[in-house]
């Protein structure tokens, strides 16, 4: 009866891990997966095999994956305005349509399952730029909006075309930063 | 201008990791010492301090293992696992001293043991401070 | 939709392969080797543990090319990781 519980759960976790949609789910069912393979190993009485399972199984593979996972997952947003002192995570919540877009970028970036970092900062673009920590730098001066995304950043495409169809009243100037893309020399 | 990007540390997990990381030398210490009576041995017990020191990589993510110093180690420790079989028991020098048979046992789970755990540990410390596409 | 059909069927029929293959050939449990093994392991090698009596003494060979294995894979790992700073 173990057994076949044991057997069963392990297809089906197998079967959750492959279809999951967000990859941080399908990791951990991953790991619930080893573990229930170890637990069948004790079953059938291979304690130095569950032993092994356990701790490279559901320790080291499910850490490692996490970290590759972690390794593109976050997104810097700079956010500088000449009106730096009067911007707050409430005005971008509850403002005007021109403040609002900001919010807009984030909700995209989790349905990227990427974590949208965002700072405020009243420092100009071009210093942000030189520090090649963020992947975008909105700056607001008035009415207008300009946003500069990171070349090497493959998400800035896709954010491009959402910002031309949702906010084209706004007249959003996008430009683009970084160095530029060459084909990389094959050193012999 | 320092941002910190790597995200806000979490106080349980920290609190626990303290907490479980004396039982994990224990367990892993009596695995590899115990190899040869009960259940496990070398690779596993190896394999448990190398998760000891991927919960110290997860609270505290700071890059100062030293990859070459301990890489040399662990092709030390290889040169002394290709050795030390190849004298006691390719050479046949276990059938003239029986006594030595348990002590090899043991000294054997824990050079493979201190080889592992040393591999695992580069391997998470390479990956998770690799930087670069 | 037929690459989905497709994928089922080659899964099923190689599904169906190994289980003639373990039915068609069973494995003898009881061979001489084992047998030496199982009776005599306590007085060859002083082991208590089996396991630790086969993978340190009977089958030497076998641990020392895993060693190896793990350590031609971190070589490998090292020289395509490579982290700035440390070189």
């Amino acid at each position: 009866m173990v057994e076949l519980i044991l057997l069963i759960s392990l297809v089906l976790l197998a079967l959750l891990a492959i279809r999951s949609e967000i990859l941080r789910v399908a990791v951990v069912f991953f790991g619930i997966f080893s573990l229930v393979c170890s637990f069948l190993y004790l079953y059938y009485q291979a304690p130095d095999v569950a032993i092994a399972e356990a701790v490279i199984g559901s320790g080291l593979i499910t850490l490692l994956y996490l970290t590759a996972l972690k390794r593109y997952k976050v997104y810097n947003i700079a956010y500088t305005s000449d009106a730096f002192t009067q911007v707050t995570d409430r005005t971008i919540v509850e403002g005007t349509r021109h403040e609002h877009f900001v919010r807009e970028i984030e909700e995209f970036c989790f349905n990227r399952e990427l974590e949208p970092q965002l700072v405020f900062t009243p420092d100009p673009v071009d210093e942000l730029v030189e520090t090649g920590q963020f992947d975008l730098i909105i700056r607001q001066e008035g009415e207008r909006i300009t946003v500069y995304g990171n070349r090497e950043n493959f998400v800035v495409d896709e954010l491009e075309m959402l910002l031309i169809l949702r906010y084209e009243d706004l007249n959003i100037k996008i430009e683009r930063f970084g160095e530029e893309q060459e084909q990389e020399e094959i050193v012999v | 201008m320092k941002i910190d990007i790597s995200g806000t540390r979490s106080e349980i997990v920290s609190i626990m990791t303290g907490v479980l990381y004396p039982f994990i030398i224990v367990f892993a210490v009596y695995i590899i010492l115990n190899g040869h009576n009960t259940p496990g041995g070398g690779f596993q017990g190896g394999a448990i301090l190398a998760t000891l020191f991927l919960a110290r990589f997860i609270v505290l993510p700071e890059n100062d293992l030293d990859v070459h110093w301990s890489h040399n180690l662990e092709k030390m420790l290889f040169a002394v696992i290709l050795l030390v079989p190849g004298v006691f028991v390719f050479a046949g020098l276990q059938y003239h001293f029986a006594a030595l048979r348990e002590p090899y046992l043991i000294f054997m789970n824990i050079v493979i043991g201190l080889k592992v755990a040393f591999g695992l540990t580069i391997v998470v410390f390479r990956f998770g401070f690799y930087e670069g596409r | 939709m037929t690459r989905t059909v497709l994928v089922t069927v080659l899964v099923l029929l190689l599904f169906g392969f190994v289980l003639f293959i373990y039915t068609a050939h069973p494995e003898g449990h009881e061979s001489d080797v084992s047998a030496y093994y199982i009776h005599n392991f306590i007085e060859d090698t002083g082991a208590r543990n089996a396991v630790a009596a086969i993978y340190l003494n009977y089958r030497m060979y076998d641990t020392v090319f895993e060693a190896l294995i793990l350590l031609v894979s971190i070589i490998a790992m090292l020289h395509f990781f490579k982290v700035g700073g440390h070189g």
